[in-house]
């Protein structure tokens, strides 16, 4: 943005953040995501930690526990969404409430 | 002097400013008194010299310590009166003298619970925290929040009478009023932890939160953020520490709310139930009790109400400035509320329990507590909440609200404008702590109840936190790549309100009802029996009645005779 005019009721120190609205800033995004992602669990392979429970010690454990958390929740608000979702309105907003 | 004013409870300064707010109509003065009057306890609190009850007052013959400090009240007073003084900063550009009040009053009677050497003196807070806080609520002026402000006083004053009523039985049997480990041997003990499960927002009595903190004005949501469930989390901390009940109550209320938290697409709902899944880590922590265990609770309440009030702050900046939070109409923001934006990031950090803020330097403790002890699956569970945690406030409250691309039809974000001042300033400050307090974690567990000695950033808990957050991001990226992140959509997610503002409701009305055809019928019936009781009474009596009709002499002997016979009778068995 610096150098060009700045878009009408855009902020003078939104220029701290116009890379994320760069076109290549999403695919670079997730291939730097997935790759930090993968080098940190990578590194237990490198220096194996230790820890008090057993079997988080085991290399990736803790990658893949937030994975699985991520994937989970995810994937179980679909069909939890359609089962549990009303109209905006349901309760009757500002008009009832019940 | 001195010694009388380092004497008194520093609630009283709070109060004491909320109750001139409500009488100072002039902006700047009433501004003036809501900044001084938590500078006030502030100074108050630095100026106690050793740890000791004070403030002893005789009421009805009763002895009542107002206050008490001591390693878990200093800790909670000094949070609650930071917060209060961040609150104040929060409101400085606004203008309703209802709510600058009604803040300070409740965040006074905040910290005069959590300096309550006795029962009495904790109810007497306790229910003043309910009475003030529900005008943040009203305050909005709509009509959903009036209702929902009347659900929230309800169960908040039920909540106080529990305590009450617990609190005459435990006396009772105890022989004082002291508030000390209270436990679930006596019936007394059982009650008042149904008063303090309550206001901690447990598993199917959490709504009053997760109802009320979306309808409350953007100042009053961040208000009733600090307060109210970290007065319990103490209450909790003192009254039942080790209590394996808790525990289990915990385990659910962490992962209970994680589905709501995603799906939600009022941002500030999200940070409720967020909240509350949070709040089911200390319960849990509190539950298994030790020293690491509540000092990880303790922690984690201080870095709760910093990096929650703060998520708060900027989403009430974002509901001031752009008129919604609904995330379905946000996105696009860091535009224009960039530093909000910044502000944002670092409570979704410390509430990600990035390395270097608060929140990593008190979940370490609770978990590690867990670890310690060999409850495994216990830990397990709360390990996923934490990074469930990650996936639906750390990443969803900044990228819906501010990175996200604009909506469709959704708010124009060339005419939002960055906040005022006053937010800026006070969530700069939080967000400071949030950052000061990770770095210098010394000094945040130097104020816990028990020393701590553990160290958050050794090698494998820096690097397992990491992968943790790193793998979260990474599965959020990708799923919302290929269309599998639920995104939030206007619409209502029934929980376990339903239950009365629904079938309750149904039920009652159904009732009242029935009750009323129920009393015409019966009306009917009478009205009926009267009115042929009348006409029978008519027909006998008036002047065109039976009796008045001419009688047969013939008959008339007859009956003379009758009845004679009938009085010779009973004359004669009576003799």
């Amino acid at each position: 943005m610096s150098g060009r005019r700045r878009e009408a009721g855009t902020h003078p120190l939104a220029a701290l953040w116009a890379w994320t609205a760069a076109p290549a800033a999403r695919a670079v995004g997730l291939i730097v995501l997935v790759v930090a992602a993968l080098a940190l669990a990578g590194a237990d392979w490198l220096r194996p930690r230790e820890d008090y429970v057993g079997f988080a010690a085991a290399p990736g454990f803790y990658a893949l526990l937030g994975l699985g958390a991520a994937v989970i929740a995810m994937l179980a608000a679909w069909p939890l969404r359609r089962s549990l979702e009303r109209r905006e309105d349901y309760y009757g907003g500002d008009d009832g409430d019940e | 002097m001195n010694e009388m004013i380092a004497h008194l409870t520093p609630a009283l300064p709070v109060i004491l400013a909320g109750l001139l707010a409500a009488a100072t109509p002039w902006y700047g003065l009433r501004k003036a008194i809501t900044l001084a009057g938590p500078l006030l306890a502030a100074a108050m609190w630095f100026a106690v010299a050793a740890p000791g009850t004070y403030g002893v007052i005789e009421v009805a013959g009763h002895t009542l310590e107002t206050f008490r400090f001591d390693a878990t009240s200093r800790l909670w007073g000094l949070v609650f009166i930071i917060a209060a003084f961040l609150n104040a900063l929060y409101g400085l550009h606004g203008r309703s003298r209802l709510q600058d009040a009604a803040a300070l009053i409740y965040a006074g009677a905040g910290v005069g619970a959590v300096f309550a050497g006795d029962l009495l003196t904790l109810f007497f807070f306790w229910e003043l925290t309910a009475l003030a806080s529900v005008f943040l609520i009203w305050a909005s002026a709509t009509p959903s929040a009036y209702r929902a402000g009347l659900r929230y006083l309800v169960i908040q004053v039920l909540s106080g009478v529990l305590l009450l009523t617990g609190a005459v039985i435990h006396a009772d049997a105890a022989g004082s009023w002291r508030f000390d480990a209270i436990g679930l041997d006596s019936p007394g003990g059982a009650v008042i932890l149904i008063a303090f499960a309550i206001k901690a927002a447990f598993p199917l009595v959490h709504n009053w939160m997760t109802e009320s903190y979306p309808k409350a004005t953007p100042f009053g949501a961040v208000v009733l953020s600090a307060f109210t469930t970290k007065l319990a989390i103490y209450a909790l901390a003192r009254g039942f520490a080790g209590e394996d009940i808790l525990i289990q109550i915990g385990v659910v209320m962490a992962l209970f709310p994680v589905f709501f938290a995603l799906v939600a697409d009022d941002l500030r709902k999200t940070l409720a139930y967020s909240l509350m899944s949070q709040l089911g880590v200390m319960v849990a922590a509190i539950g298994l009790g030790g020293q690491m265990a509540i000092g990880g609770a303790a922690a984690m309440a201080v870095a709760s109400v910093l990096y929650k009030g703060l998520l708060f702050m900027t989403m009430g900046a974002v509901l001031a400035q752009a008129g919604t939070v609904q995330a379905s109409r946000l996105g696009g923001l860091w535009r224009a509320m960039p530093l909000t934006a910044l502000f944002t990031l670092a409570g979704s950090a410390a509430i990600m329990a990035v390395p270097l803020t608060v929140g990593f330097a008190g979940k370490a403790l609770a978990l590690t507590a867990f670890a310690r002890e060999g409850m495994d699956l216990v830990w397990l569970a709360l390990m996923a909440a934490s990074a469930a945690a990650v996936l639906h406030t750390g990443i969803k409250i900044p990228y819906m609200a501010f990175f996200a691309p604009p909506r469709e039809g959704g708010v124009d974000v060339s005419k939002v404008k960055e906040a005022p001042a006053g937010m800026l300033m006070a969530m700069g400050l939080a967000a400071f702590l949030c950052v000061y307090l990770g770095i210098n974690y010394g000094a945040l567990y130097d104020l816990l109840p028990y020393r701590a000695t553990y160290d958050p950033f050794s090698y494998g808990h820096v690097i397992s936190q990491l992968q943790v957050i790193a793998a979260v991001l990474a599965a959020f990226a990708l799923l919302a790549r290929l269309g599998l992140y639920p995104r939030p959509r206007p619409g209502e997610i029934l929980d376990v309100d339903w239950l009365y503002r629904r079938l309750g409701y149904g039920v009652a009305r159904w009732g009242w009802l029935m009750t009323d055809r129920l009393w015409a019928s019966m009306d009917n019936v009478v009205m009926r029996l009267g009115k042929r009781a009348a006409a029978r009474l008519h027909e006998t009596f008036s002047p065109i009645g039976t009796l008045s009709r001419d009688i047969p002499s013939g008959a008339l002997t007859i009956w003379t005779g009758a009845l004679l016979a009938l009085v010779l009778i009973v004359a004669y068995f009576a003799s």
